[in-house]
């Protein structure tokens, strides 16, 4: 038994590698952590094994030590964790636990004094915004003044990709952004709000709603990673619809919307801010993709 | 109804389990790249760097050593789940406690692409950028000059697990003369040694890793966000329950950034710096991995260290 011990390490690396290179085959490891870090992925596998093929070969020469490691039953634990069952439901879970991220609609933090020649920051929180019409229960104020300039160059503007398709699509027809194009058309939501009023968008999003979310209101949206499933958020727009109350947390929905803006006064000051807003057209319950993610790059 | 209530909680259980399952998994197959190639450079550094190489180019002021330190992350952008059997080793070698700390601390936010993922997060704020650098690395010097006057021996602060014989640390006795293992020329790669000692460093890292993601994933998948929200609403609050959600979600510093930004608007400048200051400093994944270095009580106190400094830091931006 004692001899049989030295191939309990390189057995447990060993079993590393074959369940990293499941994960690999199964499509399984882009729902885990980034594309980018794939490589990194591959290259650990390619240690292990060579790692392991050294330990056992030490083991079959009874060099090393024979003792049982009680850190041994540490390394089976995530190899157990596999079993579990999960779907897309559960990674949904894990991201709405981060919050949302609605780019520039986050509440700039007062605290800050933002650069003005900085990206626009001209929004609030959803639930702020919700909130805040709750409460004063007012019409948009007429008055309010549009605060924060777009300042982007524009050079890096045209530069974009998916603002450059748009720009050449016909202006009256529906542009359907797909999985490659969404982080970036939030982004660009936010950063040429007034250059994109009317326009109409298809997407498919998952739903994510906030308690204070007024009841035809919800987020459309995509679970956007940054690293790994663990630091998943959800990114999209503030959307309404009049069928919003029959989706709930983690639908998935394929959308039609119009592309508008909503007038959000900051409390305790005269000023205001525009924040893109989508009025839904059509909302229709979907599958959910292949992939449930988008990649921040 | 009592049947269907234990259903439903069984439901949530299952639930909750797979959350643990997707964030536990994710963090694991992050960090274990970065684990290989600490353990791959901590090996390397074995072989051939001496340990009166460490003494040849180790700046003779110790102001200047620790600054240095600090600044490397610029150069060595090294993610910290790969700093701490590189720290391990670079100790071992003689690189005193008032350098590897500063060093250890400053490489995961002292970093270009940490602080500019900080600045896509903030949508361009270099103000807060400049202050989570400015306070990482005021935090560093601190530590170090701390532990610079404390005066404190490597022998006294590394855990001993390993037999007088086995002077490198891999915890296997070697029967070989010592002198020669140290001094002798390598004529050609010791692959096997290499090999043995990455093995070795990957075990004795990965395994507290793993007690650390553990935690963190338990947490993340038990605890709701509401209940954290609800809990800083007051300025001391906000930066006591964002350090622990730091210390708790043993985030990636290129990502930790998104995370904070969620609590904009709801919590402190304070305190979203001091979550982005502690996270990459110390958290429980290297927490776990600093005990299997470090004596437990040695650990403690560093931790209570940089929580304490962290937090005047966060207090002093409150302030202002």
């Amino acid at each position: 038994m004692n001899r049989l011990t030295r191939y309990i390490w390189p057995g447990l690396m060993l079993t590393y590698v074959f369940c990293i290179l499941y994960l690999i085959i199964t499509d399984t490891l882009d729902i885990l952590i980034h594309p980018r870090l794939n490589g990194l992925i591959y290259a650990s596998v390619a240690v292990l094994a060579i790692l392991s093929v050294e330990e056992i070969k030490r083991a079959m020469k009874n060099v090393g030590s024979q003792k049982f490691k009680w850190g041994y039953l540490l390394f089976l634990l995530p190899i157990l964790t596999m079993f579990i069952n999960t779907d897309t439901a559960d990674s949904a879970n894990v991201a709405f636990e981060n919050g949302v991220i609605m780019f520039n609609l986050e509440r700039e933090n007062t605290e800050l004094e933002i650069d003005p020649m900085a990206i626009e920051e001209v929004t609030g929180t959803a639930s702020e915004v919700a909130s805040e019409e709750s409460s004063d229960n007012t019409p948009k104020d007429d008055s309010n003044e549009n605060v924060g300039e777009t300042t982007l160059d524009e050079e890096a503007d045209s530069k974009i990709p998916f603002e450059e398709a748009l720009k050449n699509t016909n202006e009256s027809g529906v542009y359907f952004v797909d999985d490659d194009e969404f982080i970036k058309f939030i982004d660009s939501m936010h950063r040429n709000m007034n250059e994109y009023i009317d326009r109409q968008f298809e997407y498919i999003g998952i739903v994510y709603k906030q308690e204070d979310f007024q009841h035809d209101e919800l987020v459309v949206g995509r679970m956007m990673m940054f690293c790994c499933a663990a630091d998943a958020q959800i990114a999209g727009l503030l959307a309404k619809s009049d069928d919003a109350e029959q989706y709930q947390d983690g639908d998935w929905v394929k959308v039609i919307g119009t592309f508008s803006t909503k007038a959000y006064k900051k409390p305790m000051t005269d000023t205001s801010f525009d924040i893109p807003y989508i009025i839904l057209d059509d909302i229709q319950a979907t599958e959910a993709p292949a992939d449930p993610y988008v990649y921040f790059e | 109804m009592l049947v269907l209530n234990k259903l439903w909680e069984w439901k949530e259980l299952l639930v909750k389990l797979s959350m643990f399952k997707v964030t536990f998994l994710s963090i694991i197959l992050e960090a274990m790249p970065f684990i290989l190639i600490g353990s791959l450079i901590s090996s390397i550094i074995n072989e051939y760097v001496s340990e009166q190489t460490i003494q040849k180019y180790l700046p003779k002021n110790r102001f200047f050593a620790i600054v240095t330190a600090s600044f490397m992350g610029l150069i060595f952008p090294v993610c910290e789940c790969a700093i701490v059997p590189i720290i391990r080793r670079l100790m071992k070698k003689g690189i005193p406690i008032y350098v590897a700390i500063p060093f250890m601390v400053s490489v995961p936010i002292i970093n270009p692409i940490v602080l500019f993922s900080t600045y896509i997060a903030f949508q361009g704020s270099l103000e807060l950028v400049w202050m989570r650098a400015l306070m990482g690395l005021v935090a560093a010097w601190a530590l170090g000059l701390i532990l610079s006057f404390a005066d404190l021996k490597n022998e006294e602060l590394l855990r001993s697990t390993q037999s007088v014989v086995s002077t490198c640390g891999c915890g296997e006795e070697h029967h070989i003369n010592l002198v020669q293992f140290s001094i002798a020329p390598k004529r050609k790669i010791p692959v096997p040694s290499i090999l043995r000692h990455t093995t070795s460093e990957f075990y004795d890292v990965g395994k507290l890793l793993i007690m650390g993601a553990t935690l963190s994933a338990l947490f993340k998948s038990f605890v709701p966000r509401a209940l954290v929200m609800g809990l800083g609403q007051n300025e001391i609050g906000s930066i006591l329950v964002m350090m622990g959600l730091a210390f708790v979600l043993s985030l990636c510093s290129e990502a930790d950034a998104f995370i904070a930004r969620t609590f904009t608007g709801v919590f402190s400048t304070g305190s979203i710096l001091s979550f982005l200051v502690l996270g990459p400093m110390i958290d429980i994944k290297n927490f776990m991995m600093l005990s299997g270095t470090f004596k437990n009580r040695f650990v403690t106190r560093l931790t209570a260290l940089i929580f304490a400094l962290v937090f005047i830091m966060s207090s002093i931006v409150n302030i202002i």
